[in-house]
């Protein structure tokens, strides 16, 4: 094992409070993705390909979108931030990196109402800036305070789990029984359903299901043969009819 | 608000002119750090008001009382998909610009109101063509050239996001500043078609590719097996012949019938992970 040493552990940190901070401003949000920030991470671990494989592993936990307004329910963020250094650190096969960043999914959405709730104090800096009709204060506390906070809640947190977490994961890893491993494994594989699930639930069209069935029987029969540009244009054709018919169902004129 | 109104009237000759200049701040201020101060009280709202300081520095350039006041009506609740969400920032900004040059009509709650009405609406529509649509099609294409160990999956996908989202925003900001009032109709009107059509075409395509992505990436199989003779069965062979794609099928549509019982996402991940753990130990995996 080769470990994460101690500037390692640090630029892993001070990259998750910068883009927690919307540092890269419009790119930001992308960096939610483990798919993008596989490749930095793995570069600061000294493998951006490795590094990279396995953002794309983790994103596979959930292809879905995320619709505004819904709570987060799997932060990819911080289960790569801390299981892509990690794996790359002890050596971990893909199967065992998806296995162990699955519990990390769910606390970072237990850190989350943490961040927003300190946040209010940002908020109530933001409140005598108005107040006091001071622009200068209120791009500090919209946009600086935030930082210190995710410094805090979420910077800390994240460099004593890579820093001093290695050595127990390498003790975790040896001692781990079998069934528990499976387990994890398993996991991995049932979770990306969750995020499929939230996106019927929000979209709410029930009178759409069909269109998801199809999609999904011509991908379980033909996946080897098709790629997804081939469902693409299948499911754009076939909106394109969909399309057609109601409008000819309406009267005529889109 | 009209005493205030009148005030800053009677100062100005000319007419107050957002220049093309800080309708672009304003634009890089909301896209680039929306979510920075985001509380439960007011989601994005915090960042809402900082990014109309730009606008509020030429309208109420000489009144300090007016800019508090135009900072403190902007900073409520607010939270919606933030690249199309621009049209809601352009509209308000031509509608801070014609309440500075006196149109009294415009109030501070009207805008409070046009806000919150149109952020939800925005959300709908914002979600359903592009973060419904262009970001599954996104990841379909390049997390598997990402799964391969080429870095142009994780840049590609960067990049391919980044753009359409700027490009989008900044369509939907001019549109919304050059149009006004005038976009709501534009947009909302139940008889525009166009874009109602456009919506249910996108949500067919979503539905579609949303179905063959679950296919090719929710795959839970069973590892029990029995030995009859010289072979070995497993049950997922089994399943497999008789009721094709039932597992990965049955557990997302079981999630969707949860949801729908308003059963909160991080108890039914809870869940699956305890279950999982309790089928492993009795070896079903």
């Amino acid at each position: 094992m080769s470990g994460i040493s101690l500037l390692q552990a640090s630029m892993v940190t001070l990259f998750y409070v910068a883009i927690t901070s919307r540092v890269f401003g419009i790119a930001s949000g992308n960096f939610n993705f483990p798919l993008v920030t596989g490749l930095w991470l793995g570069w600061i671990m000294g493998d951006p390909v490795t590094g990279t494989m396995l953002g794309a592993v983790l994103q596979t936990l959930n292809m879905a979108p995320s619709i505004v307004g819904f709570t987060v329910s799997m932060d990819l963020q911080l289960a790569s931030v801390i299981a892509i250094p990690m794996a790359m650190a002890t050596g971990m096969d893909t199967e065992t990196i998806l296995a162990f960043a699955v519990p990390f999914t769910v606390i970072g959405t237990f850190m989350q109402p943490v961040c927003r709730t300190a946040n209010t104090f940002a908020a109530s800096i933001c409140d005598r800036a108005a107040a006091e009709a001071n622009a200068g204060k209120y791009y500090f506390g919209t946009l600086i305070v935030p930082a210190f906070i995710n410094i805090i809640f979420r910077g800390i947190p994240v460099f004593l789990a890579l820093y001093f977490g290695q050595y127990a994961m390498e003790y975790i890893l040896s001692v781990i029984p079998e069934w528990l491993m499976i387990g994890f494994i398993a996991m991995g594989k049932v979770l990306p359903a969750v995020g499929f699930g939230i996106f019927l639930y929000s979209l709410k069209r029930k009178d759409l299901l069909p269109f998801f069935f199809l999609g999904f029987y011509i991908m379980y029969f033909g996946s080897g043969v098709l790629s997804m540009i081939g469902i693409t244009i299948f499911a754009s054709i076939i909106a394109v009819l969909y399309v057609q018919n109601l409008i000819v169902r309406e009267g005529g004129k889109p | 608000m009209m005493e205030e109104s009148k005030n800053v009237n009677s100062g100005a000759k000319e007419q107050l002119k957002v220049t093309r200049g800080a309708l672009i701040r304003s634009f890089l201020i909301w896209l680039n750090f929306y979510a920075t101060c985001h509380t439960y009280q007011r989601m994005y709202g915090c960042t809402f008001a900082a990014s109309m300081i730009p606008v509020f520095k030429i309208l109420y350039k000489n009144n300090k009382e007016e800019f508090a006041a135009a900072l403190k009506r902007h900073d409520g609740f607010y939270i919606t998909e933030p690249s199309t969400g621009c049209v809601i920032n352009g509209i308000l900004i031509s509608m801070e610009e014609q309440r500075a040059n006196g149109a009294e009509e415009i109030t501070g709650e009207s805008m409070e109101v046009l806000k919150t009405s149109l952020m939800g609406a925005i959300a709908g529509f914002g979600d359903t063509i592009f973060t419904g649509t262009l970001r599954p099609l996104g990841l379909s294409v390049f997390v598997p050239i990402a799964m391969t160990g080429n870095i142009i999956g994780s840049i590609g996908y960067l990049l391919f996001k980044t753009a359409a989202r700027t490009v989008n925003g900044a369509f939907w900001m001019n549109r919304g500043y050059k149009l006004g009032t005038s976009a709501l109709t534009d947009l909302l009107s139940s008889g525009n078609a166009k874009i109602r059509v456009m919506m249910e075409g996108a949500s067919v395509l979503s539905m579609f590719v949303m179905g063959a992505m679950a296919a090719n990436y929710v795959k839970p199989t069973l590892g029990l097996s029995y030995t009859s003779g010289e072979t070995v069965i497993t049950l997922q062979s089994v399943l497999d012949k008789a009721l094709p794609g039932i597992l990965p099928l049955g557990v997302t549509m079981l999630i969707y019938f949860l949801l729908s019982k308003k059963i909160n996402p991080i108890k039914i991940i809870l869940g699956i992970m305890v279950v999982c753990l309790i089928c492993s130990a009795f070896g079903l995996f």
